[in-house]
């Protein structure tokens, strides 16, 4: 399969949300990461367990996932109120994520991800990938 | 194994020191031992306690958290929450409000630290927690940061 073929599917495949997420398969590939119902795809990654990488995607705390943590800074921070404990903060990031992150993904053996990735980076410019805050 | 009463003098001890210690300057990390321990966060000059954790590198743990790296560090992003969000603009990227953390933590945040073995660690930890009250910590699960 070429880069172009994976990067057709990635983007044609039908978004799932957190409903789905228990019915992944886990195996390696690459996910994309959508904001509502793919209108703008956010971030690429490459997992070996695609199933635990996207439990992670919905259920991390910011302290311990830069998704999160890229997340609330542009779309959750101007939602919160002032005073807001961390605890309250997380789970409002929390439920911003559920509502409005979808994903797609390609199954791809581990060894090929990380070109898969460095291609699919550069073909589909995701909006809020690590090189691109 | 100590017993029950001198432990309890021990975590006494090791809580005064934590308190009474000169603040050590964050920017002098190499000032700070490598060694595993429990250190405390204050404001400023030891107006407030914000946080104590335990740590097994003491440098290592409080440069971590000097970095401001809010998706790795569990202070950094109490710090954030409490002081910061104030402080940013709307639009600011995930690295300018990592980097404003840090600014933030180098101009207000001292530490003190106390060397202690690991397996001391989570009784020492619950202890200090409950005589020092830290500020950033969750009000509802005292003994635990996250």
């Amino acid at each position: 399969m070429s880069y172009q073929d994976l990067a057709d599917q990635i983007s044609q495949a039908p978004a799932a949300g957190l409903a789905q997420r228990r019915s992944l398969p886990n195996v390696s590939g690459i996910y994309a990461v959508w904001l509502d119902d793919k209108t703008e795809l956010l971030s690429l990654g490459r997992t070996a367990k695609l199933r635990r990488a996207i439990d992670a995607l919905y259920t991390k705390p910011r302290q311990s996932s830069m998704m999160a943590l890229r997340l609330y800074d542009k779309y959750v921070h101007p939602l919160r109120p002032p005073q807001a404990s961390t605890e309250d903060v997380n789970a409002l990031t929390r439920r911003w994520i559920a509502e409005h992150i979808h994903f797609t993904y390609v199954e791809v053996p581990w060894p090929d991800t990380q070109q898969a990735l460095r291609e699919l980076l550069h073909a589909l410019q995701p909006a809020v990938h690590a090189g691109r805050l | 194994m100590p017993s029950k009463e001198q432990f309890a003098a021990l975590v006494h001890e090791l809580v005064t020191r934590l308190m009474e210690s000169p603040s050590l300057e964050p920017v002098d990390l190499q000032s700070i031992p490598e060694s595993p321990g429990l250190y405390a966060a204050w404001l400023h000059d030891k107006q407030d306690c914000l946080y104590v954790s335990s740590a097994k590198s003491l440098r290592t743990q409080i440069s971590d958290a000097l970095t401001g790296d809010r998706h790795k560090n569990d202070l950094a992003i109490r710090i954030y929450d409490r002081y910061v969000h104030p402080l940013r603009s709307a639009q600011a990227s995930t690295r300018a409000v990592n980097k404003l953390t840090r600014e933030w933590m180098l101009d207000h945040v001292t530490f003190t630290c106390v060397h202690l073995e690991r397996r001391e660690h989570p009784r020492a930890l619950s202890h200090a927690i409950r005589i020092m009250r830290p500020s950033l910590h969750h009000p509802h699960r005292p003994g635990r940061a996250t």
